[in-house]
């Protein structure tokens, strides 16, 4: 008889242990572009990578039809993809500190995607991966991809100017 | 914490199932000296907890066991299949697919002469598998709607690695209870596309490592040879 408890208690304790996935969701359809500038300490010549703040007249957006983002000052944009295409387009209108001048540069990125069940709970989710640069206005030195996993709170790119 | 639980309550029936062992004035005779390596029987289970889940709509399943004693060592086999359907919060997620794993226990009361066990042992488990899901998702851009998906992953393989203690214990003559816990890790699924493989028939949540697992069993023994 007092096996069989033992055995009862072991279903109840066996039962209370079965795995409870975790829901957190990190999956986004948006790519996080910061701005950064190489600085040189005059007196110990050490390099440093600082976030370099643009004025952005605008930015737009393939298949958006008007300007995603307008006159903003930021030293990082959180900008959409379209999770029907397979590659996407920014066209960042800057102009100088000074005002005085004013540039167009546009990137071109391509991604690929994956599907990931979370939990029963939290559902499935497309997560987008792979990410590379197609083509772009900016030079090759001038970018560079930190991440080629979009993910929520994640800088994907980082461009130098 | 609960494993900790478990594992105090498997020691103590453990201990127990030793205890009452002590007291018997007279021991069984043991023959160990020749053909202490052969099989006295073959032990053919089932999980009852596999069965139970199979009530809900949202699992469909079953696994049978195999076990067989040389000496202290058992040799096992386990083989089952395993169908969810699960809602998602925005979806379905449905699999199927067959999975055995074998190993060796070893079996910590050996002198017992009911043939209980506490045992220790270690797997290596195989799954043939599909998978399909269903779901919407809501663009970053609201502007770019919602997106439906639809994926799946005809045909995948995946294996891991287990180790395994529980009990079983002789209740009438010829019918074992047997509990056993699971350790998974390692698993490995091969075979798939843009739909990252999720469960795996035998092993469970394949992103997570390691997995819990556990059995509540059913045997009868079949004894090659009457004493």
């Amino acid at each position: 008889m007092t096996r069989f408890l033992l055995f009862l208690m072991m279903i109840l304790v066996g039962a209370s242990c079965f795995n409870e996935p975790d829901c957190i969701v990190t999956a986004t359809s948006s790519i996080k572009i910061d701005f950064k500038q190489t600085k040189t300490d005059k007196t110990t010549l050490l390099k440093s990578v600082v976030d370099s703040a643009l004025i952005l007249n605008y930015v737009k957006v393939t298949g958006i039809d008007t300007s995603y983002l307008k006159n903003k000052t930021t030293a990082t944009v959180t900008l959409p993809i379209n999770p029907k295409t397979n590659t996407i387009t920014y066209y960042l209108f800057r102009q100088s500190k000074s005002g005085a001048t004013s540039r167009l540069d546009s990137i071109q990125f391509s991604f690929a995607e994956e599907s990931r069940v979370i939990a029963p709970k939290c559902g499935a989710y497309t997560f987008f991966l792979d990410l590379k640069v197609v083509q772009t206005s900016f030079s090759q030195t001038q970018y560079k991809i930190t991440s080629t996993r979009l993910l929520k709170n994640t800088t994907n790119v980082q461009v130098y100017f | 914490m609960c494993r900790y639980i478990f594992s105090l309550l498997i020691l103590s029936l453990a201990w127990q199932l030793q205890a009452q062992e002590s007291p018997k004035p007279k021991k069984p005779r043991i023959d160990t000296v020749s053909n202490k390596y052969l099989p006295t029987g073959l032990r053919l289970g089932i999980d009852a907890l596999t069965l139970i889940r199979s009530k809900d709509n949202s699992f469909k399943g079953w696994e049978v066991n195999f076990d067989t004693d040389l000496y202290r060592y058992y040799v096992t086999v386990d083989y089952g299949y395993w169908a969810t359907n699960q809602l998602l919060g925005n979806g379905r997620y449905t699999n199927a697919g067959n999975y055995i794993r074998f190993g060796a226990d070893i079996n910590f009361l050996l002198k017992d002469p009911e043939k209980n066990m506490f045992f220790l042992g270690l797997r290596y488990g195989i799954s043939s598998f599909s998978e399909s899901v269903e779901y919407n998702n809501k663009a970053y851009y609201p502007g770019f709607g919602t997106q439906s998906y639809y994926q799946s992953n005809g045909s995948l393989s995946g294996h891991w690695i287990e180790i395994t203690t529980g009990l079983r214990v002789k209740i009438v003559s010829g019918f074992w209870m047997g509990a056993t816990a699971r350790l998974k890790f390692a698993p490995s699924v091969s075979g798939y596309g843009n739909l990252f493989p999720y469960d795996m028939p035998g092993y469970g949540i394949v992103e997570e490592a390691p997995y819990w697992g556990f059995n509540y069993q059913l045997f009868w023994r079949l004894p090659f040879k009457k004493k």
